[in-house]
C-alpha cells in the first residue's frame, strides 16, 4: 500500500471516532474539548505514518528485539566450527527461524 | 529544663556588626552573606496533571517560562486503551504542537535478555515511553527538556521503564533534538496509534533552579 491508502484509511478511522476528545491543563485549569480541524488532520497524518511503519518497518524492530544474542551466535557457531559440535548451533537456527516466523514480513 | 525567648525584633547592638545565632551571622538581609529571599534550591514544582480517564490528548501549557532553563517531567502512566502504545512527545507553543524538525533515537533491552537495541525514532515527534493494558500503572518515565524557552535547538532526553504486550519488561533510554530556533511554553504526549490508542497519566512538570 502506498501512503495515499494509508492516509485515507486514517481518515476512515478517525471520522469514525470523532469525536475525539484532548485534554488541556494550564495552571489549575483543565478542559476537555474537541479537536480542532487542524488537530484532526494532523492526527490523519500521525496514524497513517504509524500504519505505514506498522506495515513496513515494525517487523524489523520486533525481530531485532527478540533475535537470540550475539553471545548465543558466536558461542554455537564457534563451537560448531572449532569443535565440530553443532548442537548449540542447532538451537541457535531454531530460536533464529522462530523469530522471523512470529514476525513476518507483512 | 528549656527556655523560650518570645520578641518581635532583634537588633544589632553594635552598629554594622549585624546579629549572631549560633554561630550563623545575620546581618543587613542576608545570612552568613548569603542572600536568602530568592533561593529556590533544587526542583520546582510548576505544574502538570492528574489524567486518570483516557484522553487522545494530554498538553500541559505554560510551563517553560523564564523563570527557569531546564525541566524534568515525571510521567507516570495508568491504564491506556491499546496493547502496544508508544509514547509520542511534541513540543507547542502558544497552543500548538510542532509537528517536524524532531531527531532522535532510543536505545532498549529486555529484563532477562542480553542485548539491547537501538532504533532511530520519527520526525514528527520525540519517543518517550510504552504503554500497554498487559501492563497498567507500570510504565513510568523521566523526561528532561533542556533550554525550552531559548530560541535554540530544543534537547531532551528520557529513561524509563515498562512493560510490553508480550509480557516482556524493558527499560529504554531516549534522546534527541528538536531542530529549529523556537521557543516553547509546553508539551502534548499521545499514543501513536490514536485516536483508537489512549492514555491516562500523572504528569509533574519541575523547574531546575538556575543557581
Amino acid at each position: 500500500m502506498a501512503i495515499e491508502d494509508y492516509i485515507a484509511e486514517a481518515t476512515t478511522e478517525v471520522e469514525e471516532a470523532k469525536p475525539v476528545m484532548k485534554v488541556e491543563v494550564d495552571g489549575t485549569d483543565v478542559t476537555e474539548s474537541e479537536l480542532t480541524d487542524d488537530e484532526y488532520t494532523q492526527m490523519i497524518n500521525d496514524l497513517a505514518s504509524h500504519k505505514n511503519y506498522v506495515a513496513l518497518e515494525k517487523y524489523k524492530d520486533d525481530r531485532a528485539r527478540t533475535y537470540p544474542s550475539i553471545h548465543e551466535f558466536m558461542e554455537a557457531y564457534t563451537e560448531k566450527e572449532i569443535g565440530e559440535d553443532t548442537t548449540k548451533w542447532d538451537a541457535y537456527v531454531a530460536k533464529y527461524n522462530q523469530v522471523r516466523t512470529d514476525n513476518p514480513k507483512e | 529544663m528549656s527556655s523560650e525567648l518570645k520578641v518581635d525584633t532583634i537588633s544589632e547592638k553594635t552598629s554594622a556588626n549585624g546579629v549572631t545565632i549560633d554561630g550563623v551571622l545575620i546581618r543587613d538581609g542576608l545570612v552568613d552573606g548569603k542572600d536568602v529571599s530568592t533561593i529556590s534550591s533544587g526542583l520546582v514544582y510548576v505544574g502538570g496533571i492528574d489524567q486518570t480517564s483516557n484522553a487522545a490528548t494530554i498538553s500541559v501549557n505554560n510551563v517553560f517560562t523564564s523563570d527557569y532553563d531546564n525541566y524534568q517531567i515525571l510521567y507516570t502512566g495508568y491504564n491506556p486503551n491499546g496493547t502496544q502504545c508508544q509514547i509520542e512527545f511534541r513540543l507547542r507553543a502558544s497552543g500548538t504542537d510542532v509537528t517536524s524538525g524532531y531527531v532522535g533515537g532510543r536505545t532498549y533491552a529486555s529484563l532477562g535478555g542480553t542485548q539491547s537495541s537501538f532504533a532511530s525514532t520519527g520526525t514528527d515527534s520525540f519517543y518517550v515511553l510504552d504503554q500497554t493494558t498487559n501492563g497498567p500503572d507500570r510504565s513510568a518515565t523521566v523526561i528532561q527538556v533542556y533550554r525550552p524557552q531559548l530560541a535554540k535547538d530544543t534537547n531532551y532526553s528520557a529513561y524509563g521503564f515498562s512493560p510490553w504486550n508480550d509480557g516482556t519488561k524493558y527499560f529504554q533510554n531516549c534522546f534527541g533534538v528538536l531542530e529549529n530556533d523556537n521557543q516553547y511554553d509546553g508539551f502534548t504526549v499521545f499514543a501513536d496509534g490514536t485516536p483508537s490508542e489512549t492514555i491516562s497519566a500523572k504528569i509533574a512538570v519541575y523547574g531546575y533552579a538556575k543557581s
